[in-house]
């Protein structure tokens, strides 16, 4: 089933971030968003995640859906090791460890956040969204830090989720983009608009 | 988990150290030549004032600890004091972290209690002596007088680390779905561990203090407090001095104990978490 949003609308300190936003996520595949900073995308990523209250409009087809999320920021337990910070939302050890080791961090299970390269940050933040059971996944910049051989090792995982649910993908880069977009939507704003669909 | 103060470990990481000039005492008997210094100026200070009523000399005081050692009476009174002060310490802990976590989430809780607390915060402790005295019996008004030293301290700390907890922490936590269990003791409680550290360690050097003033003004039987208050009514310096002394390696001692079980804590914790943690508790 799609997800729809009906003319949305969400304020943030008091301005329109998305404003009588009416667009369509396919049941399935990859649509790639890319914009300028500051339009309103991370905003909208955000909303469909549940983290911020909507003032107008409606969104159909997430009711009692689980959502996963890799955030603009990594979002990582500093206090925890990587095993553990992946574990914690996953609750079995060896498909942790799967995980761990289909990002290359096999080795670095047991290092703590601080410990690790933005990249390797960043792996975990996308391994934590990927191992995540859910029914949309939203991806904001996923591949900060990597590079092009690390991003072509990852990009097989990405297609393969979005086999069987919409995927989100927020990002800036032309190959991110064309690789793995499904549908390639533009954006600009605030408020938000989403004037091309190709 | 990482030690509560969030360090990370940098075991595979070569850090070269400052080298150090090589001294003839290990660094953890560094103090020793400094006491010795002090206790030479106290000494100095005896022979200037040449009064042992006024002041008495380092051997006049350490011959009383160890007169006053040997008999019962000194231990039983160490202890008492050190029951009352820490009776009144733990349930200032206590009723100061369920406070700070329910004004927190009640925001009219948080509205009701503030004039309270602040009004606490700013009294003198010794009206609070004095009242005490009226309301309750001599050994209780100790025990009151150190919880309402450490209630504020730990009810600001704690609510303050409620408060600082990492909102974007708690979206994740919020968007994974994480338990309620899971989210106190992934998120909450290693935010708010450095916070009740501090407030912890604060509010026993304070309690201690605000405890012993407490029992020179109610002396209740068996207080250090009131050997303090009958070695200045028979004017014995030395006695004064002695139990000065122990008040404060007391302080000392029982700081230094709240390190060692927040460190313990801490491993306690993170064992937990490994064994718990891995078999998907």
């Amino acid at each position: 089933m799609s997800i729809e949003l009906d003319r949305l609308g969400v304020i943030l300190d008091n301005r329109w971030i998305l404003r009588d936003l009416s667009l369509t996520l396919p049941s399935r595949g990859v649509v790639a968003l890319s914009g300028p900073s500051g339009c309103g995308k991370t905003t909208l990523m955000h909303t469909l995640a549940g983290l911020i209250p909507i003032a107008a409009g409606a969104i159909t087809g997430l009711e009692n859906k689980r959502v996963s999320i890799v955030f603009q920021e990594n979002r990582l337990l500093p206090w925890m090791t990587v095993f553990d910070n992946l574990n914690l939302i996953l609750h079995d050890a060896e498909a942790t460890m799967i995980w761990l080791n289909r990002m290359q961090l096999g080795p670095q299970h047991d290092r703590y956040p601080g410990q690790l390269s933005g990249g390797m940050k960043r792996r975990v933040a996308l391994a934590r969204a990927l191992a995540f059971e859910s029914d949309l996944l939203l991806l904001d910049e996923p591949f900060q830090g990597m590079d092009e051989p690390l991003r072509e090792h990852l990009y097989p995982w990405i297609q393969a989720a979005s086999q069987s649910k919409p995927v989100l993908l927020i990002t800036h880069d032309r190959d991110d983009l064309t690789r793995l977009g499904h549908s390639i939507w533009r954006a600009d704003g605030p408020p938000l608009q989403i004037f091309t669909q190709l | 988990m990482v030690g509560w103060n969030q360090r990370n470990k940098t075991e595979n990481k070569q850090v070269v150290l400052p080298q150090r000039k090589p001294t003839c005492l290990p660094g953890s008997l560094s103090w020793i030549p400094i006491l010795i210094v002090w206790i030479f100026i106290w000494q100095c200070a005896y022979w200037v004032v040449g009064k042992d009523l006024l002041l008495a000399s380092p051997l006049q005081v350490i011959r009383t600890l160890f007169r006053e050692a040997v008999q019962l009476e000194f231990w039983l009174t160490t202890a008492y004091s050190i029951l009352r002060i820490q009776a009144g310490f733990i349930l200032g802990i206590i009723i100061g972290s369920l406070l700070a976590v329910l004004t927190v989430r009640i925001t009219w809780l948080d509205r009701f209690f503030h004039p309270l607390i602040s009004t606490i915060r700013a009294t003198p402790i010794a009206s609070f002596i004095i009242l005490a005295l009226v309301w309750m019996t001599h050994d209780r008004v100790v025990v009151f007088i150190v919880f309402l030293m450490v209630l504020p301290i730990v009810w600001g700390n704690v609510s303050e680390g409620i408060r600082k907890t990492d909102s974007q922490l708690l979206e994740m936590a919020k968007v994974f779905r994480l338990r309620k269990r899971e989210l106190i003791r992934a998120v909450y409680l290693p935010s708010i561990a450095p916070f009740f550290t501090v407030a912890a360690t604060t509010s026993l050097g304070l309690g201690w203090k605000a405890g012993i003033a407490a029992e020179v003004l109610s002396r209740p039987s068996f207080s250090l407090g009131g050997r303090l208050y009958d070695s200045k009514i028979y004017l014995e310096t030395a006695e004064l001095l002695a139990y000065t002394a122990v008040v404060i390696v007391l302080s000392i001692l029982l700081e230094r104990l709240l390190q060692i079980l927040f460190r313990w804590t801490e491993r306690y914790f993170r064992m937990q978490w490994m064994t718990h943690g891995k078999t998907g508790d």
